[in-house]
């Protein structure tokens, strides 16, 4: 501690520069920071996504105009596959709330959702409120404030014509209760999240698509067996007029994350090249230093102090700024984060939001240690064997 | 003109003192290479998708289609096939058919589960073949009108595994793939080709997501799209192949751009705080030569003008050193998304690119020290020796 102020004056010898090289330092680690962070949100979807639930789709697109469906008495038969524990079927009612902007999904359920994913809903009386209230629906948090919805509110949805058996396209929907969100997957604006009643959804289509599914949620009961009964849904109704496609929760996030443009597989080599020009920066700023200072080292290595004393200045003199920089940075990005999703560009708000956590910020100040010490391992070298009297000399 | 002279005595001065500070010039260099490098190798997938969607497509080809979601709608009925066809200004066949084709896709699930990706299913009528004239089987045969089989194009055979002979499961039963086709590197190299008929058939789907046609000649354009838009037995619109292929392109991929320009401004803010701090750096090791140079009689305004052409001469060396980097990692490498298969391209567009952020960032981070090279007082300066 006593040396600080020996660093202290050594770091701003050139204040200009100094500054500089911290602010570079700071924009690195902003990137770092934030892809990062990035990649520990596509870690977190996939670690948050479940082996033990299945997503049964129809196999083929079907030529309907509401979308794919299957009938509803696949699930019985699904739910007697070996491994299943429970089946529940889901459909859609999909229109808006009140302006066309503003995009609404009820997700319609059957009573065996309480079985297949329970913690949608944080207790069992609102299952039971749910079940027992044909036009109840739940409602995630975060939708409820965009809407400006609480428990009692009617809550019209607007649908295209043709998906109402009386002709009508508006559907009445009553606010049981708000839930924090369940479905997150961790991405920006996932908030869209509302849990309504298979039965009477069922009961106010037009009666040529009654009797059908989008879809069947299954629980697995045990994890380890999910492909396997995967494969068996998928066999067991091969040969039916509607043939399925099932996939784990979990595989089908890990093809979400590796699909597409991968982002996942990018983060960390633009974060490596980032720190790689930071490194080029820092490692000639005090190899300069050390360079332009050679008599002030030989001085007081003529005053006694041990290579090692001078090898730790060297080396706090970079690695202050640069553990200032990374600290910075990773709060910069942080805040980057924090910024309301419509500051984003439209198409960056699908992106998984960086989870800038105390692990990212922690690799961040190892980065920034691992950084001085490869800047400041040829300056160490050069003090070792500076030759004090050839260096006093100004030789 | 003696400004001119001086700047490029001024610069030669500059540029044989390179060598003495040859450290801090490479680091310059090297960081604008790293941004230049990072940017380039994120848009070379974004350039590689755009040059195989529009591999193969000419000023001639226009796209009619329902929706703006082209795709996957089947927005168009059959019957409304005929009169989009009688719209003037498309090309005849020598047979005197018109040269356009009515066309959907169908998303082929992977035969094995888990796999990620599978190919779409382009389902094309008669005309198809002709209207994409660099189309050629490269293994196995053609496929045949009214049977159920398919071709594979070159790009989704390598990526997905898939062979002549292999059974792709179908709503109708398993098709074999009867050949392996190529298409000059377009988009279509990563798609499933089959009789649309015979598909639709067995898909139950019916109408059609698009009517690729050719015209007489890219000035048919404006009469063709007014008259079908216009028509009101008709509710489609009308676009030129690279409008469409530069839309669909954006779809998937304008996320990525964002994002690529969001993290290579990161890395130029950081590389610009660098090339300013190095150039002051390299203007205070000259002072005394840069003083005596104003004092017999030297303007500061070629002094500044050598400095900042000193910048830009480091930027682009970097600029050619991150291109040429990216474009020998990442130019040609194959790329399989979920359902395009194309090669990544470090284009002639992207290199220019590059040129341009070295451009910039040469001239912001040189522009301080440059003017502090100018402004220098002469007489403290020789008098501080």
């Amino acid at each position: 501690m006593k040396y600080l102020p020996l660093v202290w004056s050594a770091i701003w010898r050139k204040p200009t520069e100094a500054v500089l090289i911290w602010l570079a330092v700071t924009a690195s680690f902003t990137l770092f920071g934030f892809m990062v962070g990035l990649h520990a949100a596509y870690d977190q979807i996939v670690e948050n996504a479940r082996m033990d639930r299945l997503e049964v789709d129809s196999r083929f697109p079907s030529a309907s105009p509401v979308g794919i469906l299957l009938p509803l008495a696949a699930r019985d038969q699904i739910a007697k596959v070996e491994g299943v524990a429970a089946v529940s079927s889901g459909a859609y009612v999909r229109g808006y709330y009140r302006d066309p902007h503003s995009s609404a999904r009820v997700i319609a359920v059957d009573e065996h959702m309480r079985e297949v994913q329970p913690e949608i809903l944080p207790n069992p009386a609102q299952w039971n409120q749910l079940l027992a209230t044909p036009m109840g629906v739940f409602i995630s948090s975060g939708l409820a404030a965009r809407f400006g919805l609480k428990a009692g509110d009617m809550m019209p949805i607007i649908t295209p014509p043709g998906t109402r058996a009386d002709g009508g396209t508006a559907w009445e929907f009553l606010v049981l209760g708000v839930v924090p969100k369940k479905l997150d997957n961790g991405r920006f604006d996932n908030d869209q999240f509302i849990l309504g009643n298979l039965s009477y959804v069922e009961n106010t289509w037009p009666l040529t698509q009654r009797g059908y599914a989008w879809g069947f949620r299954v629980a697995v009961s045990d994890a380890a067996n999910a492909n396997e009964v995967s494969l068996r849904i998928d066999r067991l109704l091969a040969n039916s007029s509607t043939p399925t496609l099932t996939i784990p929760d979990k595989v089908n996030e890990v093809n979400a994350v590796n699909s597409g443009i991968s982002v996942a597989s990018k983060t960390w080599p633009v974060a490596g090249a980032g720190i790689f020009m930071i490194l080029l920066l820092t490692a000639n700023g005090i190899a300069q230093s050390v360079r332009e200072r050679t008599p002030e080292f030989a001085v007081l290595k003529t005053l006694g102090y041990s290579n090692a004393t001078l090898m730790a200045l060297v080396f706090a003199e970079v690695a202050i700024p640069c553990l200032a920089g990374a600290i910075l940075g990773t709060g910069l990005a942080a805040l980057l984060t924090r910024l309301p999703t419509h500051y984003l560009p439209a198409d960056l708000r699908d992106l998984p939001k960086p989870d800038l956590s105390f692990v990212v910020a922690a690799s961040a100040v190892g980065c920034a240690v691992l950084l001085a010490l490869a800047s400041a391992v040829i300056p160490m070298r050069r003090l070792r064997h500076l030759s004090v009297t050839d260096a006093l000399a100004g030789r | 003109m003696r400004i001119l002279t001086q700047t490029l005595i001024l610069s030669r001065l500059g540029f044989a003192g390179l060598l003495q500070r040859k450290w801090s010039s490479l680091v310059l260099v090297g960081s604008v290479a790293c941004v230049i490098g990072v940017l380039l190798s994120m848009l070379s997938v974004t350039a590689g998708m755009l040059r195989a969607y529009r591999s193969g497509g000419d000023p001639d080809l226009a796209l009619v289609s329902s929706d703006a979601n082209a795709a996957y709608s089947n927005g168009i009925p059959s019957n409304a096939i005929g009169t989009i066809l009688d719209a003037p200004g498309i090309a005849k066949a020598s047979d005197g058919h018109p040269l356009g084709d009515a066309e959907f896709q169908f998303w082929v699930p992977p035969t094995q589960a888990y796999i990620i990706g599978s190919p779409t299913l382009l389902a094309i009528g008669s005309m198809g073949l002709v209207l994409r004239p660099k189309l050629h089987i490269v293994a196995g045969r053609q496929f045949l009108p009214g049977r159920q089989e398919l071709i594979v194009g070159v790009a989704a055979a390598r990526a997905y595994q898939l062979h002549v002979g292999d059974p792709i499961t179908l709503p109708g039963g398993t098709w074999p793939i009867v050949g392996v086709f190529a298409d000059d590197g377009s988009i279509v190299e990563s798609q499933f080709l089959g009789d649309a008929n015979t598909v639709a058939t067995a898909t139950q789907i019916s109408g059609f997501s698009s009517v690729l046609v050719r015209l007489e000649k890219p000035d048919a354009f404006d009469a063709f799209s007014h008259w079908l838009e216009t028509n009101p037995a008709l509710n489609v619109t009308a676009e030129r192949q690279s409008d469409y292929s530069l839309r669909t392109v954006n779809r998937t991929s304008a996320f990525f751009t964002e994002l690529t320009y969001f993290v290579g401004s990161l890395m130029a803010v950081g590389a610009l705080f660098g090339i300013v701090k190095l150039m002051y750096a390299a203007v205070s090791v000259r002072v005394r030569e840069i003083a005596t140079l104003r004092a017999i009689g030297y303007q500061p305004f070629p002094l500044a003008a050598s400095i900042l052409l000193e910048t830009v001469f480091l930027s682009f060396v970097g600029a050619v050193l991150g291109a040429g980097a990216a474009w020998l990692v990442f130019n040609g490498r194959h790329s399989a998304q979920l359902h395009e298969v194309f090669d990544l391209s470090v284009s002639g567009r992207l290199f220019l690119l590059g040129a341009a952020w070295a451009l910039v960032l040469a001239m912001i981070g040189g522009l301080p020290p440059a003017m502090r090279a100018a402004r220098l007082p002469v007489a403290d300066a020789l008098r501080a020796l």
